[in-house]
């Protein structure tokens, strides 16, 4: 029978919620998911500074986070991010691979969704390969919800392109990480894959060899 | 001090965003600029911006008659000029390479950009310096 095990499972489920601040963490505020691998620096800390956290929180509509927590990384973790891919060059050979902002949660759902719960502007990114990477520990970076996106920062005049804050997928700042090669330890650029827009947590060619 | 004092000042200053109006050209944060020169062509003033993740090859900002130069801790702002343009602005980065129409490129500024974008700080081309 399983109606009556819903009582008692309820208020569990409550207390693990509220513990974890629907979206926010435990004792130490973080997030389940990465509260066991980074410790929360308080300002004065030695290292501190190196994460930059003016350059990561912005105020609302101007992306970036809405809050965030410094944090030392006290065991590797793997962090992702989504890029153009490797076509895309600039006019001077450059890609965006390389940038300020990662997950640690892999990616997924659909490219849209992954857009709105990361609050990235059509212009800013195509999203469609993703890069996995590891964040080595003893690295010092910010973590926090994402900030909200306006119309006019995403440069949208007819103002339907905006994002709103979204406090459940946190992202991480890592402050000039092209400069930090031994914090953000990235395998060659041929290992990534180029996601399936509709289903991005697995290549084009996974998606295609398991749908019939 | 003149203006082109204080612009040579603020070489080798870096920035993470270029604002139009408020128009974030690139992720705010994801990539970090860094003046690398300032030159004049007639009325046109060419700021030379490094992108830090790539190659040392400076991407170019010009703006024709720029007036109202501020220079602070905040970044480096212009309050208004003729047009404005950004070569090779980050074809590979999400940005496409030639946007006609679009407000940002190459556009007369004389009007305030898109409705809000009058509002006190936004009608600039702002680079913020990088926040600690």
């Amino acid at each position: 029978m399983k109606t009556p095990l819903a009582r008692p499972v309820l208020p569990t489920l409550l207390f693990a919620l509220i513990l974890a601040g629907c979206g926010g963490g435990g004792s130490s505020g973080l997030q389940p998911q990465i509260a066991a691998s980074a410790e929360v620096l308080q300002p004065g800390d030695a290292g501190y500074e190196r994460a930059v956290i003016g350059s990561a929180v912005k105020a609302a509509g101007q992306g970036g986070v809405s809050e965030g927590m410094v944090i030392r990384i006290v065991q590797d973790i793997p962090v992702w991010r989504m890029w153009n891919g490797p076509a895309r060059l600039d006019a001077r050979g450059n890609t965006n691979r390389m940038g300020g902002w990662w997950s640690y949660d892999p990616p997924k759902g659909t490219v849209q969704q992954y857009r709105a719960a990361y609050e990235i502007c059509n212009g800013w990114n195509d999203l469609t390969w993703v890069a996995k990477c590891t964040l080595k520990a003893g690295s010092i970076v910010v973590v926090g919800p994402g900030q909200s996106v306006s119309a006019q920062t995403c440069g949208d005049p007819t103002g339907l392109e905006n994002y709103a804050a979204n406090p459940v997928d946190w992202q991480l700042y890592i402050d000039k990480p092209w400069a930090r090669s031994a914090e953000l330890v990235c395998p060659d650029a041929s290992a990534d894959y180029e996601a399936d827009p509709a289903y991005i947590s697995a290549s084009q060619e996974e998606r295609f060899r398991t749908q019939p | 001090m003149s203006c082109w004092t204080r612009l040579r000042a603020a070489l080798g200053r870096e920035f993470g965003e270029i604002r139009f109006w408020g128009f974030a050209v690139v992720r705010p944060s994801d990539r970090s600029w860094r003046l690398e020169s300032v030159e004049r062509e007639g009325s046109t003033l060419l700021l030379g911006l490094r992108d830090m993740a790539g190659p040392p090859l400076p991407a170019l900002l010009s703006l024709d008659r720029p007036i109202g130069l501020t220079v602070s801790a905040h970044g480096l702002t212009f309050e208004r000029a003729v047009r404005l343009g950004f070569t090779a602005i980050l074809a590979g980065c999400g940005w496409p390479p030639l946007r006609p129409g679009h407000p940002a490129w190459h556009r007369p500024l004389r009007d305030p950009g898109p409705a809000g974008a009058d509002a006190a700080g936004l009608r600039r081309i702002f680079l913020p310096g990088r926040q600690r």
